[in-house]
């Protein structure tokens, strides 16, 4: 009973809003604005790939940074392991072989 | 279907050429589903751009060009859902902006019989807007859809991914609702 009458009063009316509102005409515009929006959508969507991957390299930078410090500071910290110079180092070469120069040079000694 | 799959296969691989003949041949369909809809004449053709970028953007997941016009019209829905929600959401706008349409209306239709004619097509839409503003924009276009657009329950269950018992609880409930704010005279 309700069906019929839904049907009754309402189908008409569907009826006519369809034919009080017909397919409208697209303007001029219609086409050269989608596309328009389109690139601005484009434009959008590449700016925000170029931003994110901007946003990795400088966390990546930043990572790298953190961890080469975490590993170079407390070596930098840490006294050298070797306390004399280089100059030293040389020196001391030097008199331990001019010691071995000379006796080298020494005759040896007549067994007794 | 209005194009050859094959128009919607190139469209999908990127050919924007062929998008364009898509769009040529479904915006006048798409623009008068839309006009019904929503109601605001002035906003038909944004609406209508907005579901044919959302096209563009999302038709590399349409899996069979079989599917296309179902998918094109849930677009439509999808589209004209969301615009209907913001315009709720200013609706003091609305109602005053549909004062001065229906001045305009008034003032654009000039003598006689093309008056007449014009005044009955208006005061149709003002009745059947009223009625479709006292149920959800969900129900107004699912009404709308199978009403007016004369879609079938199954076309329905493509487009809206529900059961068609759940599309003919939900459409006996929103005529219910429509015919009583008719019949108190709520318009």
């Amino acid at each position: 009973m309700d069906q019929d009458r839904v049907k009754d009063k309402l189908d008409p009316l569907w009826t006519e809003y369809r034919e009080a509102c017909p397919d409208p005409e697209p303007s001029a515009h219609f086409m050269p604005q989608m596309w328009q929006r389109i690139e601005a959508r484009r434009n959008a969507m590449s700016s925000a790939w170029f931003r994110i991957w901007a946003e990795v390299w400088l966390v990546a930078t930043v990572m790298a940074v953190i961890v080469m410090g975490a590993i170079l500071i407390p070596r930098l910290q840490n006294p050298p392991a070797y306390q004399v110079s280089y100059v030293d180092v040389l020196a001391a070469a030097d008199s331990a072989n001019d010691g071995a120069v000379v006796s080298a040079n020494e005759p040896a000694s007549e067994p007794e | 279907m209005l194009i050859e799959f094959e128009l919607i296969e190139k469209a999908r691989k990127g050919d924007d050429g062929a998008f364009n003949q898509v769009v040529q041949a479904y915006r006048k369909r798409i623009l008068g589903t839309i006009a019904r809809l929503i109601g605001r004449p002035e906003d038909v053709e944004d609406v209508g751009q907005e579901v044919f970028l959302r096209l563009y953007y999302s038709l590399d997941q349409l899996r069979a060009a079989e599917v296309f016009e179902p998918w094109l019209y849930r677009l439509t829905v999808n589209a004209a859902y969301d615009y209907l929600r913001r315009q709720k959401r200013r609706h003091e706008h609305r109602m005053s902006d549909l004062s001065e349409q229906q001045v305009m209306m008034a003032d654009a239709s000039a003598g006689g019989k093309k008056q007449a004619e014009e005044q009955r097509r208006t005061k149709v839409r003002e009745i059947v807007q009223s009625l479709l503003s006292k149920v959800s924009e969900e129900d107004r276009i699912l009404l709308m859809m199978k009403e007016v657009e004369g879609l079938s329950l199954k076309e329905l269950e493509k487009i809206y991914h529900v059961n068609e018992n759940a599309l003919k609880v939900r459409l006996f409930r929103a005529r219910q609702r429509v015919l009583k704010a008719y019949e108190s005279g709520e318009i």
